[in-house]
């Protein structure tokens, strides 16, 4: 009952998240073919090269369609990593800011339970989210790129996202645990967010502090590396995996010793 | 086994005390009202039966469970309506009902046709669209549709009606009735005073009276109401011993009084009087008289 409320309640956003990513997706793979490797020369023309490795796109092979839709990994990126935080933060703090808690909580099940379920939507979508940026991407490549392509890239990018995502989601999950008020915790994460993709965006800028980018997961994936290797670091991704696990684990770990205050 | 068994139980937010070494018991089928000023630890000690704070000292049961660690048992059993009654505001009263009926587990459809009608609810409205006071009713409607063992209310009789506030009394003394204990708090001291078995008084987290109801208002003090021609009083009551609560307002003067009556009437004499009501104090001038 409570989840069929939640994947009510959160499908709105789960379809602007969608619908917005899926049709850059496919718009870069559309224009793919007809810029092919002008491309290069026209970013050349209008971007530093300090600039172009900031957002993503130096190193890129141009000439083939995966390189070119790596070009907007890091925003598809940026987007989803904006949205799960969002989300994650509201998912509980929202029945202690509309002070539903006490409501929920006089139910017969365990706090726990409640919170579970309600994470579990979030899980669900942003998992379907990234499945259906995939699904179009994919569908895209087959419409628009005439030529031969390589699926790996983009099914790791879809990984990427994924795993990136919820290092985001869990750390505002766990940010929402230290506040009363939607509000304060949405802005608080989505503001930790775009810290981090300005901290990246500065960190590959400046070579002297290029240690850094172990500390940031805007650089734990790049479009361009997974689009020039075929692969993703599994390193990263259990840092990933490790860091999202830890900040679910505590953030949970509050909400249920948490007082209900209304 | 009590319903309810609080011991040395303190709380605290913060540097602010809430609770302090409070103990209370209530016993199976009692109704227990349960009255103090804002700020007293009313709402505290509620929430900590429920497990939605947690005590910093002491031991707390209800229906023998402890609430931090058997919160799912107690709430099985229990029917709670917090004081301010949020619920889903998106939702409609009668998918509320379904959402509560489905945590617990029934099908309750007799007893929610019952309470729609007693408490006159308008099923088809969404709850942000009912007032302070519908939305009230719908909360004491989920809080019984289950038949709770236990009916936990936070001053629920706040924005009700005086029908409805009539109706809520009568089915809640069916409840009680059907063996079901009743744990309530209000700020509508007449209420307590006529509906309870029992009555707790709680000021700064600790009870400071506990008895029955009917003898709540035996404190040893008599209330004394005087109406005299005299304007203003010839005698000065201010410097006379055992008296409290002194109230003048025009030629009317009242007071709690704990001292020697026979020397009060001898006094009294020397007064042009009207009217001389002298009798037990009402639950509100015992409760004035704790917090003035």
């Amino acid at each position: 009952m409570l989840f069929k409320r939640e994947l009510k309640r959160n499908l709105k956003s789960f379809l602007i998240i969608s619908l917005a990513c899926s049709a850059m997706a496919m718009y870069v793979i559309a224009i793919a073919p007809s810029f092919g490797n002008d491309i290069q020369k026209i970013l050349d023309l209008k971007l530093p090269q300090g600039m172009q490795k900031a957002f993503g796109m130096k190193d890129l092979d141009y000439k083939s369609a995966t390189g070119f839709y790596a070009i907007m990994f890091s925003y598809i990126y940026l987007f989803y990593a904006i949205y799960l935080a969002a989300t994650f933060a509201s998912i509980v703090s929202k029945e202690y800011s509309d002070k539903t808690a006490e409501y929920l909580y006089s139910l017969p099940a365990k706090r726990l339970h409640f919170i579970l379920v309600k994470l579990s939507v979030v899980f669900m979508y942003a998992i379907l989210s990234v499945l259906f940026i995939f699904l179009v991407s994919w569908f895209s490549f087959g419409i628009f790129i005439k030529g031969g392509y390589d699926l790996t890239p983009v099914v790791l990018m879809a990984v990427a996202w994924l795993l990136g995502g919820l290092v985001f989601g869990s750390a505002g999950f766990l940010i929402s645990s230290f506040f009363s008020r939607t509000r304060i915790s949405s802005a608080v994460s989505v503001g930790f967010v775009l810290f981090m993709y300005i901290f990246q965006v500065v960190i590959s800028i400046n070579e002297k502090i290029s240690i850094l980018k172990h500390f940031s997961p805007f650089d734990w994936f790049k479009g361009s590396e997974i689009a020039n290797s075929a692969s993703i670091s599994l390193a990263y991704c259990l840092v990933a995996i490790g860091f999202s696990a830890i900040c679910f684990y505590f953030g949970i770990w509050r909400f249920r010793k948490m007082d209900v205050l209304i | 086994m009590p319903a309810i068994l609080i011991e040395n139980v303190s709380k605290s937010y913060g540097k602010v005390k809430a609770l302090n070494h409070l103990n209370l018991t209530v016993e199976k089928g009692e109704i227990y009202g349960f009255i103090g000023p804002n700020g007293a630890g009313k709402s505290t000690t509620i929430r900590l039966l429920l497990g939605f704070l947690h005590a910093n000292q002491g031991k707390i049961s209800v229906l023998g469970y402890d609430p931090v660690t058997q919160e799912t048992e107690i709430k099985k059993l229990t029917g709670y309506v917090s004081a301010e009654s949020f619920m889903y505001a998106d939702m409609k009263v009668s998918d509320l009902f379904r959402f509560t009926e489905y945590y617990y587990k029934i099908n309750a459809q007799e007893k929610i046709k019952k309470l729609v009608e007693i408490l006159d609810i308008e099923l088809n409205k969404r709850f942000e669209q009912l007032s302070f006071g519908n939305r009230k009713k719908v909360a004491i409607a989920c809080a019984l549709l289950h038949s709770p063992q236990l009916i936990i209310l936070d001053e629920t009789s706040n924005g009700l009606d005086p029908v409805i506030r009539i109706n809520l009394y009568e089915l809640l003394k069916e409840e009680q009735g059907n063996g079901a204990t009743i744990f309530f708090s209000s700020h509508v001291l007449s209420e307590v005073q006529k509906f309870s078995t029992r009555i707790g008084l709680i000021k700064d987290g600790a009870l400071i009276r506990e008895t029955k109801a009917t003898d709540f208002t035996k404190v040893g003090y008599r209330q004394v109401r005087i109406e005299s021609k005299d304007h203003p009083p010839r005698i000065d009551f201010s410097t006379m011993k055992g008296i409290a609560a002194l109230e003048n307002k025009g030629n009317t003067t009242q007071f709690l009084f704990s001292g020697d009556l026979n020397e009060l009437i001898h006094l009294l004499g020397s007064m042009d009087l009207i009217s001389l009501d002298i009798e037990e104090p009402e639950l509100e001038n015992v409760f004035m008289h704790y917090f003035k």
